[in-house]
């Protein structure tokens, strides 16, 4: 292909998407809104990662200490602990601090229910274990397994909101997925019903082109690339509105106190170095696809 | 340049356009093809553009096998040949000279060879004048010259016509002709279709007459024959 015959057809491209503005507009607009969806649901699932990789981070592992255990063998264990890798912080709970946790959990109104425990205690004692990333946990969790029986009575993860979050997760991104599936559908549609109406509008004109020896690329290039322009402007509107909007959306998020502590959000610039590149990409396959479906038809002469 | 054995071409509805057609057109030559309304001249001229299927015998133009050319080279083969209509088919969102230029383009051609070629055509057919207006704001004639000029820029060795005077009135009509003599005489072969009698007449070329998809008649030079 040659350079002038690319500015022949930027040129044709353009004369039709203003000649047919309405339809042009309409197709900009799905586009724009299937990417603004995805752009939605990216930058949650991205940022809800990164969430979760806080909190994973912060609540660790619970090792239970045997009961038979006396203070001399206690303190060898925690020796002992000291030498695996990647473990940030080692908590001691005793018997009665145990005892305390759970008068927090059950609250003044059942403490009654604990009253009995506080002469003889059956709550075990247990080293609370953070780690420096939640990808160790595994590595850890099997060296800290080689010392259940033998000092260890169990090793329990800490893990429901994390079980949570990760099923919130999920069930935002099969949304999110199926979402944006029947927005890409209605977009090639509608960006096809765009170029079908220039196409038809022009089906002698193509005759004549026919006539004249153009090849089939030649005809067809106009239209693609007509497609590729919604495509890419339907995806250049919501990325702009979302790179615009990300910061202050960001900022009502961090003052609801729920959040509060949350502090691991992604950046405008780690978000839209995908975004961008991915959703005008996205729009242009969507534009080409809906062209060269809409002409399949017109060409057979 | 045109050979045609026991051609035959068979609508999909079953209707023969023509059928048996044995034809030679030697280089430089210039042909009508004649006879009433549903003789089969389109059809000739359809086929020597390959827009219609050959459905029996053999064809040869340009010394290429019509049957052997491909979808994809079509293109290329409809580029060695010029074509006017009766309805000119001009696009119309495109001025004189991006029409004629228009051929030149689907070429890939340098725009220097279209700023060298269009104003050379559009002034031999007489439209130099008009090479900014749309083919809406042209006489018939005009725009008949217009689509002569785009067929010719290239400079095909054979242009074809199907009824290029149909909708033009006599005397513009007779300029048409003219051109078309000036183009023949250029060492262009013209094949064209046509049921204007004076016209056949006065120009005293070879003239191959039709009916019902078979030629009746051909002779060298002559005029209009009236079927018995
Ligand atoms: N597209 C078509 N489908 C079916 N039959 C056709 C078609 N075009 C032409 N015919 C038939 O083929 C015959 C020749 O037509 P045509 O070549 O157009 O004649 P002419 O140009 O001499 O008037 C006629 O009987 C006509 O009805
Ligand atoms: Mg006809």
């Amino acid at each position: 292909m040659k350079f002038r015959s690319i500015r022949y057809y930027l040129k044709e491209a353009f004369k039709s998407l203003i000649r047919n503005r309405l339809m042009s507009v309409a197709s900009i607009l799905t586009v724009a809104s299937c990417t603004m969806i995805f752009i939605f649901s990216y930058c949650i699932a991205v940022n809800l990662d990164g969430i979760l990789e806080q909190i994973e981070g912060t609540v660790g592992l619970s090792a239970i200490i045997e009961d038979s255990l006396d203070a001399k063998e206690v303190n060898a264990l925690y020796e002992e602990l000291l030498k695996i890798e990647h473990i940030s912080s080692i908590g001691y709970i005793s018997k009665d601090m145990a005892l305390e946790n759970a008068h927090d959990i059950f609250g003044q109104e059942h403490s009654d229910l604990l009253d009995g425990l506080a002469e003889d205690n059956p709550l075990p004692r247990s080293f609370t274990i953070a780690l420096d990333s939640n990808m160790y946990q595994e590595q850890v969790v099997e060296k800290l397994s080689k010392f259940v029986g033998s000092g260890f009575e169990s090793i329990q993860y800490e893990s429901e909101i994390t079980n949570i979050l990760l099923t919130v997760n999920r069930g935002i991104r099969i949304i999110s997925a199926v979402i944006i599936l029947a927005f890409v559908l209605i977009s090639v549609v509608l960006i096809m019903n765009t170029i079908k109406l220039t196409v038809n509008m022009r089906s002698v004109e193509i005759g004549i082109m026919k006539y004249v020896g153009a090849t089939d690329w030649f005809i067809r290039w106009p239209f693609i690339i007509e497609g590729m322009i919604i495509g890419v402007l339907g995806a250049g509107l919501p990325l702009a509105v979302g790179w615009l909007s990300y910061n202050k959306v960001l900022e009502i998020i961090s003052g609801v106190t729920l959040l509060s502590g949350l502090n691991n959000f992604k950046t405008v610039q780690e978000l839209f170095w995908v975004l961008i590149p991915l959703s005008t990409f996205s729009g242009m396959l969507i534009g080409s696809i809906g062209s060269i479906l809409s002409m399949r038809r017109y060409l057979k002469v | 340049m045109i050979s045609l054995s026991d051609a035959t071409v068979v609508y999909d509805n079953g209707v023969k356009g023509i059928s048996s057609l044995s034809l030679d057109i030697n280089p430089g030559e210039f042909v009508f093809i004649v006879g009433s309304s549903g003789s089969g001249k389109s059809t000739l001229i359809r086929l020597l553009l390959k827009e219609v299927k050959l459905t029996g015998g053999e064809v040869f133009v340009n010394d290429m096998n019509l049957k052997k050319i491909k979808r994809s080279n079509l293109p290329y083969y409809r580029r060695k040949m010029g074509v006017v209509f009766q309805d000119f088919r001009l696009l119309p969102n495109k001025t004189v000279y991006e029409n004629v230029a228009f051929a030149l383009r689907v070429t890939e051609a340098t725009t220097r060879e279209i700023k060298r070629n269009v104003p050379v055509v559009l002034s031999m057919v007489g439209l130099a004048k008009k090479a900014k207006a749309y083919p809406n704001q042209l006489s018939g004639g005009e725009q008949q010259r217009c689509a002569l000029a785009r067929a010719i820029v290239n400079k095909p060795p054979l242009l074809l016509a199907d009824e290029p005077t149909g909708n033009l009135d006599p005397d513009t009509a007779w300029e048409i002709m003219g051109l078309l003599e000036d183009i023949n005489l250029h060492g262009t072969t013209i094949v064209a279709a046509t049921h204007a009698r004076d016209i056949v007449d006065g120009m005293q070329k070879r003239v191959v007459t039709l009916k019902k998809g078979r030629i009746i008649r051909d002779i060298d030079k002559g005029g209009y024959y009236d079927e018995i």
